[in-house]
């Protein structure tokens, strides 16, 4: 008599047992979705907020800004790449001053458009930006041709970015070639999203 | 099922023994058995109320402010695109002038600096003969022949002052010429300075 009772004391335990185990169960699978629920929408509303946020910020700096034109933007950083082009436009540059096709000034024009942009001045701003060098060299004997030449650059509309020069006044004499580097910039990703 | 109860007592006068049996089933385990079902029901709606039903009833009221604050934060979300869509923000071309402006920063008035080193050159009665500039390095070097040895400091005692120079050094002074001396410039171009 006394084992019966005991026995059914172990069960009902027992069932108390499986009772907690079945609500602690329900408890995580129910309220564990809700909080879960809740969480996401948390986080969906912080992003949210934070959009909201940026785009307020856009607003209030841009829009009294006036931006220029795309196509106005590529005559400064063209949106495609030619080396024969580039060379083409060194070329006339360097005939505007009075570098010509003459023996004299023995001009050559090299355009480097594998050129590694790490090694420039550039190297910590180019990002996604094609960096291409271009390396002029030419014998004269007045050294403001290459002054000229560098204005020109300095001037033209397409960005060209003066990276190294090397002159020497020879006095009158075609004895020293003059090398002048400079590099020119294009935004080719534009052009492969357009 | 529990024993029955038997009562066995003998008579003294030697003619009868009375024997009791007790043929009623025993209650008390079955009045036990009851209380156990209800103490387990009662247990189990007090576990669900306190593990399921209060939190989960909190947690709806918390949903129900979160998803309102989502559909309020979608809405002004809404409200803030199309101020932004108003006023025709472009950000690529936002990025894309930033991006033109800070390379055109990276550019040298190099004509310029050059003025500013052959008026301090000219002053002190020197010349330059060769020079040479570097971007990636910053460098700007240059060769300053001079009749007298004792101008180098004064000229680059001048050149220090240059609000786009950083640094300036010269080498060893060394005869050119029967009649004029020769060293090297090096100046460190300080791109920031306005």
């Amino acid at each position: 008599m006394m084992r019966n009772r005991k026995l059914s004391e172990y069960i009902f335990y027992g069932i108390l047992v499986v009772i907690t185990l079945i609500v602690y169960l329900l408890r995580v699978s129910i309220v564990g979705g809700q909080r879960e629920l809740i969480d996401q929408t948390d986080h969906e509303n912080i992003a949210l907020q934070a959009q909201i946020d940026e785009l307020n910020e856009l607003v209030q700096s841009y829009k009294d800004y006036q931006t220029s034109h795309l196509y106005d933007l590529y005559d400064i950083i063209p949106n495609d790449f030619s080396a024969e082009l580039l060379t083409y436009k060194t070329v006339w540059m360097l005939e505007s001053i009075g570098i010509n096709e003459s023996e004299n000034y023995n001009r050559s024009v090299t355009v480097k458009n594998n050129f590694n942009p790490t090694l420039s001045s550039l190297a910590d701003v180019y990002g996604d930006y094609t960096i291409v060098r271009v390396d002029v060299s030419f014998t004269t004997d007045d050294v403001t041709q290459v002054e000229d030449f560098i204005d020109i650059l300095y001037q033209s509309e397409q960005l060209f970015i003066l990276e190294a020069v090397d002159y020497t006044d020879t006095k009158g004499e075609y004895l020293k070639q003059m090398n002048i580097s400079f590099l020119a910039i294009y935004d080719l990703n534009k052009q492969s999203e357009s | 099922m529990l024993r029955k109860k038997h009562v066995y007592v003998k008579s003294d006068r030697l003619t009868s023994d009375f024997i009791y049996v007790d043929l009623l089933p025993e209650v008390r385990r079955a009045r036990q058995f009851n209380v156990n079902v209800v103490i387990t029901l009662l247990y189990a709606i007090v576990l669900a109320f306190f593990l399921i039903y209060s939190p989960y009833r909190d947690g709806t009221f918390t949903l129900e402010d979160t998803v309102r604050q989502n559909n309020d934060l979608q809405h002004e979300l809404s409200l803030v695109q199309e101020e932004f869509d108003g006023y025709e923000i472009d950000l690529a071309a936002i990025q894309f002038e930033e991006d033109i402006t800070m390379f055109q920063a990276r550019r040298i008035d190099f004509n310029n600096l050059m003025d500013d080193v052959e008026l301090i050159v000219d002053d002190h009665h020197g010349r330059i003969r060769n020079v040479q500039y570097d971007a990636s390095t910053s460098m700007l070097s240059f060769e300053v022949l001079m009749v007298s040895q004792f101008g180098y400091n004064s000229i680059n005692n001048d050149l220090l002052i240059l609000p786009w120079v950083e640094n300036s050094t010269f080498d060893v002074i060394t005869k050119s010429s029967d009649v004029e001396y020769l060293t090297t410039f090096e100046i460190e171009v300080n791109y920031d300075a306005k």
